[in-house]
C-alpha cells in the first residue's frame, strides 16, 4: 500500500478533472434549454454548437473521469465508504439509470432542432443535477440501517439547496468557457471549469467543515496571470470528509 | 464477520443483483474488446485500392462501439463497482486495497480505450490509412490490456495465493482465463457482426462485400478451437475440490456447465462447417441463433466460474456468508461459548438488544448474518424451499456440518445456541401463510 497522502492527491485531483467536466455537462443544457431555438452568436451559439456536437463525448469522458475518483475514495475511506454505498443503496443504483436516460436524451437532442432540443435540455438538466446531488449528498448519510427514510425525512430540502447550488455553479463555469471558447482563447476557456471547480469545491467545504486540518497550498496559472489560493487536500473527498465528521 | 449491514432484496437477493448487472456488462466489454482486434484487421484490408466491405464494416462496428458500448457499457461497469460495494463490501474492500495500483492502470487503459475510440470515431473522414491502423491497433491493445488486468484480479478470486500483489494477480488460473476470455470477446465481436450486418441500414455495401466480411467473420470464429486446449489448462489449474463442483458434486452448476459446453460446441460446428464449406451467406436468422449461442456461453461460463469459488468469495481470504479466513482463530473460542450476534450488531432489529429476543428472532439474526448473503426467503435458492420436508430437529443437526454435506457451503459459524435459534426460525417459516411443509 502507498503513502496515505499519496492517495489522496490522488483522489483530490482526480476528483477536481471530474467535477470540472461535471460542471461543464450541467450547464451546457442550461444555457441551452434557455433559448430553444439557439442564436447565432455569442455563449448561447457556442453552446448550442457544443450541445449537438461534442456533448455527449464529454458525458463519456465525465463518466469516466469519475471512476478514478471513485477507486481512490474506496482506498482512502475504507470502510466509511461502504457504508455509505449501503445506506444510500437504492439512490446509488437508481442514479445509474438516469444517467442512461441523460445520455440518450442528449443524443436525441442532437437530432431535434428548436423546442424540442430545449425540451431534451431540460431532461438533462433535470436528471443530470439530481444524479449529481444524490452523488455529493451522500456525505450527508450517517451510519444508520434505515437512513434512506432518515434522509428523506430528515434532511429533505438540501438536495433542492444542492441542486441550485450546482446549477449556479455549471452556469457560471459553462458561461465562462464558451465566452473565452468565442474569442479563440482556448486556454484560458479550459481552465475555467477546473479552476472553479477546485474554488467551488473549497469553498462549500469550507463552509461546511470550517476549521480542517490538513490544507495544501495549490497553484494554478491561468493566461498569463498566477492565481494561488488555499485548496484543502480532502476537497475532492465530499463524501470521506462529512463521513470522518459523523465517525 | 459482520462487519456491514445486510441488504435485503427482495426474491432476487443482492449477490443476484451483482450477477445481472455484471452479466450484462461482460457481454458488452467482450464485444468492446473483440471488435478492436476487427476494426484493425478491417482497416489492414482496407488498403485494397479495389475496395471492399471494409470501409463501410468499420463505419459500422465503430458507430455500435461508441453509442452502445461507450454509454451503458461504461455505466454497467460503473454498475458494478456500484452494486459489489452495496452487496459485497467485504470482498470488494479486500480486492481494491490489495490491487490498488492495478485497479489504477486498468481505468488508466480504460480512459486511454474511451480516448481514442472517439478520436478513431469522429477523426476516421480526415485520416490517412496509417492514422486508421495505428488507431485501431492502439484501441484494441488498450482494450485488451485492460481485460488482461481485470481478468488476473478475477482469476485471483478463484485461485489465490498468499504472496505479493504480483503472484497473487499472477495466479494459476490467469493465464487460461485470459485466452478463454480472449477468445470469448473475438467470438462475441464476430457474431454480433454478423448480426449488425444484417440488420436494415446499418451496412451500406454490395452483395459481393458482404460475402468478403462473412468469410472473415466465420474464420474469426475458428478461435473456438483453440479455446478447447485453454479451458483445459484453465481446469487443470484448479484444486480437485473446485472442479467437482462443476463435474456433478452440485449437480445446479454441473448443468449450467453442460449447457455452457453445448452452446459452445455449437458455435464451433458451426465455424468449422462454413469454412470447410467455404459458406458466402449467413441468414440473420441464423446469425441470430449464433449470437444466442455466445450469448449463453458467456452467461453460462461466468455462472461456472463464480460458483466453482464457493464456498469462498475469494479463495482462502474470505468466505461467502462474510467470514474472514483470517479472523477465524481470534474469534472462535468467542462465539462458541457465546453466539455469532455479539459481534454483529448490524443484524439486530432496529431498536432492540440481543438479551430481549425471542429465539426465531434470535434465529432470524442468525439467518441474516449466516445465511441472507446467499439465500433468499421465496426467492432466488429460497430457504422455504430448500428445507421442505425438514423437521426442526433436522434443520438443527444439519446446520454445524452443512459444509460438509454441501462443500459448496461455507461452515456455519456459531454456537450451540445460535444452532437451536436458527432451527426455530427456519422451522417457523413454514407456518406461514402460502409455506409448504
Amino acid at each position: 500500500m502507498s503513502p496515505p497522502v499519496v492517495l489522496r492527491i490522488l483522489l483530490a485531483g482526480t476528483f477536481w478533472i471530474h467535477y470540472a467536466l461535471v460542471l461543464l455537462l450541467l450547464g451546457t443544457p442550461l444555457i441551452v434549454a434557455a433559448r430553444g431555438d439557439g442564436s447565432d452568436r455569442g455563449v448561447v451559439a457556442g453552446a448550442h454548437r457544443f450541445f449537438t456536437g461534442g456533448y455527449t463525448m464529454l458525458m463519456s469522458f465525465t463518466i469516466t473521469t469519475g471512476v478514478a475518483p471513485l477507486l481512490f475514495l474506496q482506498v482512502t475511506a475504507h470502510r466509511l465508504f461502504y457504508q455509505t454505498m449501503i445506506n444510500g443503496r437504492w439512490l446509488v443504483l437508481s442514479s445509474l439509470l438516469s444517467m442512461v436516460v441523460v445520455f440518450y436524451a442528449s443524443y436525441a437532442a442532437k437530432a431535434w432542432p428548436g423546442r424540442r432540443r430545449m425540451i431534451a435540455g431540460f431532461v438533462s438538466i433535470g436528471l443530470g443535477h439530481v444524479v449529481v446531488s444524490f452523488m455529493s449528498l451522500r456525505k450527508g448519510l450517517v451510519a444508520h440501517q434505515d437512513l434512506i427514510a432518515h434522509y428523506w425525512a430528515g434532511t429533505f430540502p438540501v438536495p433542492w439547496l444542492s441542486l441550485i447550488h450546482h446549477a449556479g455553479s455549471a452556469l457560471v463555469s459553462t458561461a465562462w468557457t464558451f465566452y473565452f471558447l468565442e474569442r479563440g482563447r482556448w486556454r484560458t476557456a479550459a481552465a475555467g471549469p477546473l479552476l472553479f471547480s477546485m474554488i467551488f469545491t473549497v469553498i462549500r467545504e469550507r463552509a461546511r467543515w470550517a476549521a480542517l486540518p490538513g490544507e495544501l497550498g495549490a497553484t494554478a496559472v491561468l493566461d498569463g496571470s498566477t492565481v494561488v489560493f488555499l485548496a484543502s487536500l480532502g476537497a475532492g473527498t465530499l463524501w470521506f470528509r462529512g463521513l470522518l465528521r459523523v465517525r | 464477520m459482520g462487519h456491514y449491514p445486510l441488504v435485503d432484496v427482495p426474491f432476487l437477493g443482492g449477490g443476484m443483483v451483482i450477477a445481472l448487472i455484471a452479466l450484462f456488462h461482460v457481454l458488452l466489454a467482450h464485444f468492446a474488446v473483440g471488435a478492436g482486434f476487427l476494426l484493425y484487421a478491417f482497416e489492414r484490408r482496407n488498403r485494397d485500392p479495389a475496395g471492399g466491405p471494409w470501409d463501410a464494416a468499420a463505419r459500422m462496428v465503430s458507430w455500435v462501439l461508441v453509442h452502445v458500448n461507450f454509454v451503458i457499457g461504461a455505466l454497467s461497469g460503473v454498475g458494478i463497482w456500484f452494486a459489489i460495494s452495496i452487496f459485497s463490501p467485504d470482498a470488494t474492500e479486500h480486492l481494491i486495497s490489495r490491487f490498488v495500483w492495478l485497479w489504477a492502470t486498468e481505468w488508466v487503459l480504460f480512459a486511454l480505450e474511451i480516448a481514442i475510440g472517439y478520436l478513431y470515431y469522429v477523426r476516421r473522414p480526415r485520416l490517412s490509412q496509417a492514422g486508421r491502423e495505428t488507431l485501431t491497433l492502439a484501441y484494441a491493445l488498450v482494450a485488451w490490456g485492460s481485460l488482461v488486468i481485470i481478468t488476473g484480479i478475477l482469476s485471483y478470486m478463484l485461485t489465490s495465493s498468499s504472496g505479493g500483489v504480483w503472484a497473487s494477480w499472477f495466479n494459476a488460473s490467469m493465464i487460461p482465463s485470459v485466452l478463454l476470455r480472449t477468445g470469448s470477446s473475438l467470438c462475441m465481436a464476430a457474431i454480433t457482426t454478423m448480426v449488425l450486418m444484417r440488420l436494415p441500414g446499418l451496412l451500406e455495401t454490395p452483395a459481393t462485400g458482404r460475402e468478403e466480411l462473412q468469410r472473415l467473420l466465420d474464420r474469426a470464429l475458428l478461435v473456438v478451437g483453440l479455446m478447447v486446449p485453454a479451458g483445459l489448462w484453465f481446469r487443470a489449474s484448479l484444486p480437485a475440490a473446485t472442479t467437482r463442483l462443476a463435474e456433478g458434486q452440485a449437480m445446479v452448476m454441473t448443468l449450467i456447465f453442460m449447457v455452457g459446453a453445448g452452446a459452445s460446441a455449437l458455435i464451433a460446428a458451426y465455424a468449422l462447417w462454413a469454412w470447410l464449406s467455404a459458406r458466402r451467406q449467413a441468414s440473420l436468422e441464423l446469425a441470430v441463433l449464433l449470437w444466442i449461442f455466445a450469448g449463453v456461453t458467456t452467461v453460462a461460463f461466468e455462472f461456472v466460474r463464480e460458483g466453482l469459488r464457493k464456498p469462498y468469495l475469494i479463495a482462502g481470504h474470505l468466505y461467502s456468508n462474510g467470514l474472514r479466513v483470517s479472523e477465524i482463530p481470534s474469534i472462535s473460542e468467542w462465539v462458541r461459548t457465546q453466539s455469532v450476534l455479539e459481534l454483529s450488531p448490524f443484524v439486530l432489529p432496529p431498536g432492540r438488544d440481543l438479551s430481549t429476543l425471542e429465539p426465531a428472532a434470535r434465529g432470524e439474526a442468525v439467518f441474516r448474518h449466516q445465511c441472507a448473503s446467499c439465500h433468499t426467503l421465496h426467492g432466488f435458492n429460497a430457504i422455504v424451499e430448500l428445507t421442505v420436508g425438514w423437521h426442526r430437529e433436522d434443520i438443527r443437526q444439519n446446520v454445524p456440518r452443512i459444509h460438509r454435506l454441501k462443500p459448496y457451503m461455507p461452515r456455519f459459524f456459531g454456537s450451540e445456541r445460535d444452532e437451536h435459534d436458527l432451527a426455530a426460525y427456519l422451522f417457523g417459516l413454514h407456518d406461514e401463510p402460502g409455506a409448504r411443509r
